[in-house]
């Protein structure tokens, strides 16, 4: 019987289960009530969205099990109102829970505060959760990215002697109490670290405040005039300037081989266009026991234009040294993103993205050919040119993209020695920088029923919705998919816990102002039959520029038509076409041969590479069949 | 002259020789046959399983033969191991009645063969899962021996990580 099973056991099982059925099998028995309730006190993550449900029962994963999580309705339409509300409720029962029976605070392990809620009441509750929270004497870790939030949890007080991470946010000088600290994160300090604190020192995060890509999008604002928020633009470039800045400045302050137990490093490096020396890397490099690491998160790019990304390829050249001198391949998990700010068009062509994907896989060469890994995580995502423009006017060569990210990336993982749960964050909205790919979604794309459905109400908004782009121009494919597939990759962005669930209201994005609703079709305009003269088109839209949105804008008709979920279903098509003809699933007729192909030998039953891949916040499970054939199976959607 | 064997014996003194490779994937009998032939295997070596019997024990070594050339995570891995899909091959293994898969997932704990107790919990998990309180009571065989106080007072108490 299930109750027979030694605790340690019955432990194992709750651990693999989502909170509500944790909640069910708390109801049951005493038996289970104690290890249910240890499960959920544990870890919580308290956030604005819900986790994303697994639909798909093949490849299910368990990932959702690892943190029990207060968020909002799972219903994301609702009003923000409505939303707040639930997450302050959830937290006044939490309180009220740990008031009455004490003994659950010494559950509390871990406390995960994702995002800012910019709510008062909210805000109140917290700060009475951790007033309890902080008095138990187990609690080990508090993550809250968000430097506004994370004022409450670490603003000078005394700590609890429990807690093992610590936060830096200017003064260091809260080490001389005498703390066993075993992860810093840094965004800036001019202090110096004491040696005592730095050898203990397990995970290292230096990185620049809060959401980067929010401050990117507060930067094209001001650079497009739309709004004149005074002094923001300046603010946003200092910022920008300071993180490559502490990085470099703080590695150079670390007393070498003082970081001997370090076994994960984040670190941010980025060349900005006004910085001209060349960056010298070497103290950054030596200062750090790289050969040690099992986890690297690089957030590394290069705005430099006379640099063109030579100094992302030059630093990596310094690490795979360091890397591939090692005895023992200790690396587990690799994240490489790119550090991009759209300052000026100039770093927006597809050249200069290809540069950094070229210094990347070049790296990632050198790591594989030379030694045995036994990689289990690798991301690599790249930044988007925000609102798919490209200055150039130079197309770019999407399949050249696919086939990098696809059959080359396989056949370097295949030297790996497991299989690999892969995450291209960001590959769909990269995409959705060229347009044929997208037209090819849009028009000629999945004719499953659902897609054809979707689709349809899709090719309606692009005809009836113009975006800002310092004008008002007609939508593309590329514009609408850069909106989607950015909204999907917000999926990603809090992985604590799992894939977040989001929702789209079908007229946000990262361009600006939301599409602009018209009554009409584009094409109908007239502009053709009066001959398009780009000097009466302009001084119409800049017109339209000003209209204020808020007040005149009616209700889109599409908005009830199709849901969010509907349009990820059909993006996951799109994408699991590309996958499944990279891992050679995509045959149909299974009998059918590659003749003198690179797969002639291969039915779709060669080495599995991947354990799961997730595309922009897409979830898919791999697996092999009973037979040995590979399958893949969307999660997500 | 052929390998020297593992002879693995069940409680109820059934004995089933293996090759050393497959009983390896037990890390008590890798480290059992290691202590006790510190030179290596150099002729069949008899190891008693009192805990284990013989239908559960041809089930566990029927598993390890299956996966003797697998390679599994590591240890340490705890993350990666624990959000993996149950192995399509495991999943099919694992469709036994519920006894027998207990007693699968006690052989594997007391086996100490971790990635075979990974599948079995994960098989139990997907069972636990969707159900109410009442519906695993059902399932399980679990007696409610809360009073209705009590059992008022938990569902209040973890009221707030209710799905809604």
């Amino acid at each position: 019987m299930l109750t027979e099973l030694p605790t340690s056991v019955i432990s194992k099982v709750i651990s693999l289960l989502p909170q509500q059925d944790v909640v069910n099998l708390s109801q049951t028995s005493f038996k289970f009530y104690e290890p249910c309730t240890h499960k959920l006190y544990k870890k919580i993550s308290i956030q604005r969205n819900p986790l994303l449900k697994e639909k798909n029962v093949r490849g299910r994963s368990f990932k959702s099990s690892k943190f029990t999580v207060i968020a909002g309705h799972s219903r994301l339409e609702l009003p923000e109102s409505v939303q707040l509300k639930l997450i302050n409720d959830r937290l006044q029962v939490l309180i009220q829970s740990l008031s009455i029976n004490a003994k659950l605070i010494d559950h509390i392990e871990e406390l995960v505060i994702i995002g800012n809620f910019h709510d008062d009441k909210i805000n109140t509750a917290l700060a009475e959760f951790w007033k309890i929270v902080r008095k138990s004497e187990t609690i080990k870790r508090v993550q809250a990215d968000d430097q506004d939030a994370r004022k409450m949890f670490f603003n000078g007080d005394v700590m609890p002697a429990s807690l093992t991470n610590y936060y830096v946010d200017g003064r260091a000088s809260v080490f001389e109490k005498g703390m066993h600290i075993k992860e810093l994160s840094i965004s800036y300090t001019e202090d110096e670290i004491p040696r005592s604190i730095l050898k203990n020192i397990e995970h290292l995060h230096i990185k620049e405040n809060g959401n980067y890509s929010l401050k990117r999008a507060e930067l094209q604002e001001c650079n497009s005039g739309l709004k004149n928020i005074p002094g923001k633009s300046k603010l946003v470039g200092t910022e920008i300037e300071g993180f490559s800045g502490s990085a470099l400045s703080f590695s150079q302050k670390i007393p070498q081989s003082s970081l001997s137990k370090l076994r994960s490093l984040t670190l941010q490096i980025y060349h900005s266009p006004q910085q001209q020396a060349k960056t010298n890397f070497l103290p950054l490099v030596k200062n750090f026991p790289w050969r040690d690491l099992q986890a690297i998160d690089l957030k590394i790019g290069c705005d430099n234009i006379a640099c063109s990304q030579s100094c992302v390829a030059q630093f990596l050249d310094c690490v795979s040294l360091e890397l591939i001198c090692s005895n023992e391949a200790k690396l587990r998990s690799l994240t490489l993103s790119q550090c991009k700010v759209a300052h000026e068009s100039y770093n927006q062509t597809h050249e200069f993205d290809v540069e950094w994907d070229l210094a990347i896989f070049g790296f990632l060469t050198t790591l594989m050919y030379t030694k045995k890994y036994k990689l289990s995580f690798l991301s690599i995502s790249n930044e988007a040119a925000i609102g798919a423009v490209y200055s150039d006017g130079v197309e770019g060569n999407y399949l050249k993209r696919i086939h990098l990210y696809t059959r080359t990336l396989s056949n370097l993982l295949s030297f790996n020695l497991q299989p690999i749960q892969l995450e291209l964050p960001t590959f769909f909205t990269t995409l959705a920088n060229y347009e044929q790919p997208m037209n090819n979604l849009l028009w000629n794309g999945c004719k499953c029923v659902h897609c054809e459905r979707t689709l349809e109400v899709l090719d309606e908004l692009l005809m009836t919705h113009k975006y800002i782009a310092s004008v008002w121009k007609d939508l593309t494919s590329c514009q609408l998919m850069a909106a989607i597939g950015d909204r999907l990759h917000e999926r990603t962005t809090t992985n604590t816990a799992g894939l977040t669930a989001v929702d789209w209201d079908l007229h946000s994005n990262r361009f600006g102002l939301p599409f602009l609703c018209l009554n009409h079709k584009t094409f109908e305009e007239g502009e053709f039959e009066r001959g398009s003269n780009d000097d009466e088109e302009e001084e119409e839209s800049e017109y339209e520029a000003f209209f204020d949105t808020e007040e005149s804008q009616l209700e889109c008709p599409l908005k009830n038509r199709v849901r969010f979920s509907d349009v990820s279903v059909s993006i996951s098509h799109y994408v699991a076409d590309i996958l499944l003809r990279m891992l050679n699933l995509n045959r149909g007729d299974a009998e059918g041969i590659d003749l003198g192909g690179e797969f002639e030998n291969d039915g779709g039953s060669g080495e599995q590479t991947y354990s799961e891949i997730i595309v922009n916040g897409i979830q898919f499970a791999i697996g092999k069949e009973r037979n040995g054939t590979n399958w893949l199976s969307c999660v997500s959607d | 002259m052929s390998q020297p064997k593992v002879i693995i014996v069940s409680s109820d003194d059934e004995k089933f020789p293996v090759e050393l490779k497959v009983a390896e994937k037990s890390i008590l009998i890798k480290n059992m046959v290691n202590d006790l032939n510190p030179d290596g295997l150099e002729e069949d070596f008899e190891l008693p399983t009192p805990n284990v019997k013989s239908t559960v024990l041809a089930k566990v070594l029927e598993w390890c033969e299956h996966h003797k050339d697998s390679i599994f995570p590591d240890d340490d891995e705890e993350d990666a191991k624990k959000s993996a899909p149950v192995d399509e091959w495991d999943k099919n293994f694992l469709q036994v009645d519920q006894e027998m898969l207990y007693e699968i997932i006690l052989a594997a704990n007391y086996l100490n063969i971790r990635p075979l107790l990974d599948s079995g919990c994960k098989i139990v998990a997907e069972m636990i899962r969707g159900k109410s309180p009442e519906e695993l009571r059902r399932t399980f065989n679990i007696v409610n021996d809360f009073s209705p106080e009590e059992e008022a007072a938990i569902r209040r108490e973890n009221e707030w990580a209710e799905d809604r």
